[in-house]
C-alpha cells in the first residue's frame, strides 16, 4: 500500500481530496473482499453537484467515498493513487473531459466500474467509446442506480 | 542603398529612365497636336512622391538631358531650356508637397479624397511650369505677347493631362498587382481592355466627333477592375488617341493646330478625371462593403460567443445546482418515512439552496439584459452599475432623455465593459468616473486613474474592439485613449439617439 500512502503527501493537489478516514486500496488488490465497502471516486468540476454526489454515495449502502476530483486529469491521478472500485464521472469538464478520462481509466484499470453522468441525454456511442459501465442523466442518479450498476458490473 | 555611391548610381538610373521616357515619347508619339500632351510631368511627380524628394537631382538631370536635345535639334535657346527645367522641377516638387501634405504617403486612387489632391497637385504644379516657361519664352522673344495666353493654356493643359494619366497609373501600380485585378483580370479584365482598344480605334479612326464612344468602356473598367485596371485602360485609351493623332489621323487634326491640341488635351483630361473619380468611388464602396461584411461577421461571432457564454453559465451554474437539488430531494424522499426529522432538515436546506439558485438565475438574466435599463433608462442603469462596480465609481449625468433602446444598450454595454476592464486590467485604479450627457446627441466618457496601457489611439484588444463595434453599429464613434501611468479614457458620441 506504499503507493496509496504516498497520496497523503500529494493531497494538497488542488481539486483532489482524499476523504478523511477512507483507506486507499492496494492497486493490485482491487477486488472487494468480504464486507469491505465499495470504494468510490467522484469526479465533477462543479462543487454544487459534487456535494450531491457525496450525499448519494453516503446514502448508498455498502459504498464508501474514497476520493474526489474536479477534472479529468485529476481523476486519472486519483484513480492511480486510490484504486477505487467505482467512479462516478461528470461528462462535461474543462480540459480532459469525462469521456476521455473514462477511456484512459478503463484502459489502465479494466476492473474499475465507471458511471458517466451528465445533464444531457445519454449517448450509446459515448458509452461504447469510453468503456464506461453506464451513462445516466445526473437528475436520475440515486443509490438504487449505483447498486444496480455495481451488481451488474462490479462483482 | 544608403551609400553615396548607391545614391549616385540610382540617381543616374532614374535620370536615364526619365530622359529615355521623354525622348521616346517625343520621337514616337508626341508629334503635331499630340506634342501638347506631356506625360513626363506625371512621371517626375510619381518618382519624387513614391521615391522621396531626395531624388530631385535625378529628375532634374533627366529633364535637362531632354531639354538639351531640344536645344540641339530644335534650336531652343539654352537659357530658355534651363528656365523650363527649373519650372518643371518646381512643378514636380510643389505637386509632391501638396500630395504629401493633403493625403500623406500611400495614395493608390482607392478613395475619392485621394483623387481631389491628385488633381489639385497636378493642376497647381502645371500652373508653375506653364508660367515659368511662358515667362522664359517671352524673355527670349520666342513668343509674342498676343500668343501668351494660348501658349500658357496649352502648356498647362499638356502638363495636367499628362500628369493625371501617368501619375495615377504609377500610384495605382506602385504596390504591385492588387487582389482585385488578379481576381478579375481574366476573362472580364481582358474583355474590358479589348473593348477600350476597339472603341478607341473605332472612335478615333474617323474624323467625326465620336470620342464619347470610349467612355462606357472606361467607366466599365473603373467600376469593375479597380484602380489598377482602370488606370491601365485609361493609359491604353490615351496612348491610342495620341498615336492616332500623331499620325495625322482622327478627329484631332481637323482644325487649326491650336484647336487640335486643345481638343486632344480636353479629351484626355476629361477621360482621366471621369475614370479616376468613378474608380475611387467604386473602390471606396467596395472597401466599405468589405468592411461591413467583416464587421457583420465579427458581430455574428460575438453574438455566438455570447450565446456560448450564456449556455456555459447556465450549464455550470443554475442547471448543475437544480440537478443537484433534484438528486438530493430524492434522497430526502427516500428517508422521509424512516427518519422524518432528518428528511425535514434536508428539505429546509434544499429550500434555502433553491433561493441561491434563483439569485444565480436573476444575476445571469441581468447580464443578458439589465432590467434597470428597461425600468430606469440609461441614467438609472449607469448609477446602478456604478454601485456594483468593484472600483469606486462616480457618475455624473446631464439630462435624462430616453434614447432608442439599441442606443441605450450600446452605451450601457460600453460602460459596463469599461468598468470590467478597469477591474480586470487596471487593478491599481482607485476611482472611475462615468459622465453621460443625453441632451441632444448622446455623449459619454469613462475615465480611470489606473496604470493605463500603450495605445495607438485606435485601441486594441478584443473587448475594446467589441465596444467600438457596438457604438459604431448605432452610428456612433468611440475613442479609447490610454497613456501608461496616466489612466484610460473612453469617450463616445452618438448622433440622433
Amino acid at each position: 500500500m506504499g503507493a496509496a500512502r504516498s497520496f497523503d503527501s500529494r493531497a494538497n493537489l488542488r481539486g483532489l481530496w482524499k476523504v478523511p478516514g477512507a483507506v486507499p486500496r492496494d492497486p493490485v488488490d482491487w477486488e472487494r473482499r468480504g464486507d469491505e465497502p465499495v470504494s468510490v471516486l467522484v469526479v465533477d468540476d462543479q462543487e454544487s453537484f459534487l456535494a450531491a454526489l457525496r450525499e448519494v454515495v453516503a446514502a448508498t449502502e455498502g459504498f464508501e467515498l474514497v476520493g474526489e476530483a474536479t477534472s479529468g486529469e485529476r481523476a486519472l491521478a486519483a484513480a492511480d493513487e486510490l484504486s477505487p472500485q467505482f467512479v462516478i464521472m461528470d461528462k462535461r469538464m474543462p480540459g480532459l473531459g469525462g469521456v476521455e478520462a473514462t477511456r484512459l481509466i478503463t484502459s489502465r484499470h479494466p476492473n474499475i466500474v465507471v458511471l458517466i453522468v451528465s445533464v444531457e441525454d445519454p449517448h450509446a456511442h459515448v458509452l461504447r467509446s469510453s468503456g464506461a459501465a453506464g451513462f445516466i442523466r445526473k437528475q436520475d442518479l440515486s443509490p438504487r442506480v449505483l447498486l444496480d450498476l455495481w451488481r451488474e458490473h462490479g462483482q | 542603398m544608403r551609400s553615396p555611391a548607391g545614391y549616385v548610381a540610382r540617381s543616374a538610373a532614374i535620370a536615364v529612365g526619365y530622359f529615355a521616357f521623354t525622348e521616346l515619347g517625343k520621337a514616337l508619339l508626341l508629334k503635331g497636336p499630340a506634342g501638347a500632351f506631356w506625360p513626363s510631368a506625371g512621371l517626375g511627380i510619381a518618382i519624387l512622391y513614391l521615391g522621396g524628394l531626395r531624388w530631385w537631382p535625378a529628375v532634374l538631370l533627366g529633364d535637362l538631358g531632354s531639354l538639351a536635345s531640344d536645344v540641339i535639334q530644335l534650336g531652343v535657346p539654352p537659357g530658355t531650356a534651363v528656365a523650363e527645367a527649373a519650372g518643371d522641377l518646381a512643378r514636380t516638387i510643389v505637386a509632391v508637397v501638396i500630395l504629401r501634405r493633403l493625403v500623406g504617403p500611400g495614395i493608390a486612387i482607392e478613395r475619392l479624397r485621394e483623387v481631389g489632391p491628385v488633381v489639385l497637385a497636378v493642376v497647381c504644379g502645371a500652373v508653375i511650369s506653364a508660367t515659368v516657361a511662358m515667362l522664359a519664352l517671352l524673355a527670349g522673344h520666342d513668343i509674342g505677347s498676343a500668343q501668351t495666353l494660348v501658349f500658357w493654356r496649352s502648356w498647362w493643359l499638356g502638363d495636367v493631362s499628362g500628369g493625371l494619366v501617368v501619375l495615377s497609373l504609377a500610384l495605382a501600380w506602385a504596390r504591385g498587382p492588387g487582389p482585385v485585378l488578379r481576381q478579375r483580370i481574366a476573362p472580364e479584365g481582358a474583355f474590358v481592355i479589348a473593348a477600350v482598344v476597339g472603341l478607341s480605334l473605332a472612335a478615333l479612326s474617323v474624323r467625326q466627333p465620336l470620342t464619347y464612344l470610349l467612355f462606357p468602356a472606361l467607366i466599365w473598367a473603373a467600376v469593375r477592375l479597380g484602380p489598377q485596371g482602370a488606370t491601365l485602360a485609361l493609359t491604353i485609351a490615351v496612348g491610342i488617341a495620341v498615336w492616332i493623332t500623331s499620325n495625322a489621323l482622327g478627329p484631332f487634326v481637323e482644325h487649326t493646330p491650336t484647336e487640335n491640341a486643345l481638343n486632344l488635351q480636353l479629351y484626355i483630361t476629361i477621360a482621366a478625371l471621369t475614370t479616376l473619380c468613378v474608380t475611387a468611388l467604386c473602390s471606396e464602396r467596395r472597401r466599405a462593403g468589405l468592411a461591413l461584411a467583416d464587421s457583420r461577421a465579427r458581430i455574428v461571432a460575438a453574438a455566438d460567443a455570447e450565446r456560448r457564454r450564456i449556455e456555459r453559465d447556465l450549464h455550470d451554474g443554475a442547471q448543475q445546482r437544480l440537478v443537484a437539488l433534484q438528486v438530493r430531494l430524492r434522497l430526502a424522499e427516500d428517508i422521509v418515512e424512516q427518519d422524518p426529522t432528518t428528511a425535514r432538515q434536508k428539505i429546509a436546506e434544499l429550500r434555502s439552496e433553491m433561493g441561491e439558485v434563483l439569485d444565480d438565475l436573476r444575476s445571469l438574466a441581468a447580464g443578458i439584459y439589465p432590467p434597470d435599463l428597461a425600468a430606469f433608462g440609461l441614467a438609472g442603469a449607469l448609477r446602478s452599475l456604478a454601485l456594483r462596480s468593484p472600483t469606486a465609481a462616480r457618475v455624473e449625468i446631464v439630462g435624462n432623455a430616453r434614447c432608442r433602446p439599441e442606443v441605450e444598450e450600446a452605451v450601457y454595454f460600453c460602460c459596463s465593459e469599461a468598468l470590467q476592464n478597469v477591474a480586470k486590467h487596471a487593478r491599481d485604479a482607485s476611482a472611475v468616473f462615468i459622465w453621460l450627457d443625453c441632451d441632444g446627441d448622446v455623449r459619454f466618457e469613462i475615465r480611470d486613474n489606473g496604470s493605463g496601457f500603450s495605445d495607438d489611439g485606435r485601441g486594441g484588444g478584443h473587448g475594446l474592439g467589441n465596444m467600438r463595434e457596438r457604438i459604431e453599429a448605432v452610428d456612433g464613434t468611440l475613442e479609447i485613449r490610454s497613456v501608461p501611468g496616466a489612466g484610460t479614457r473612453v469617450t463616445g458620441r452618438i448622433s440622433h439617439p
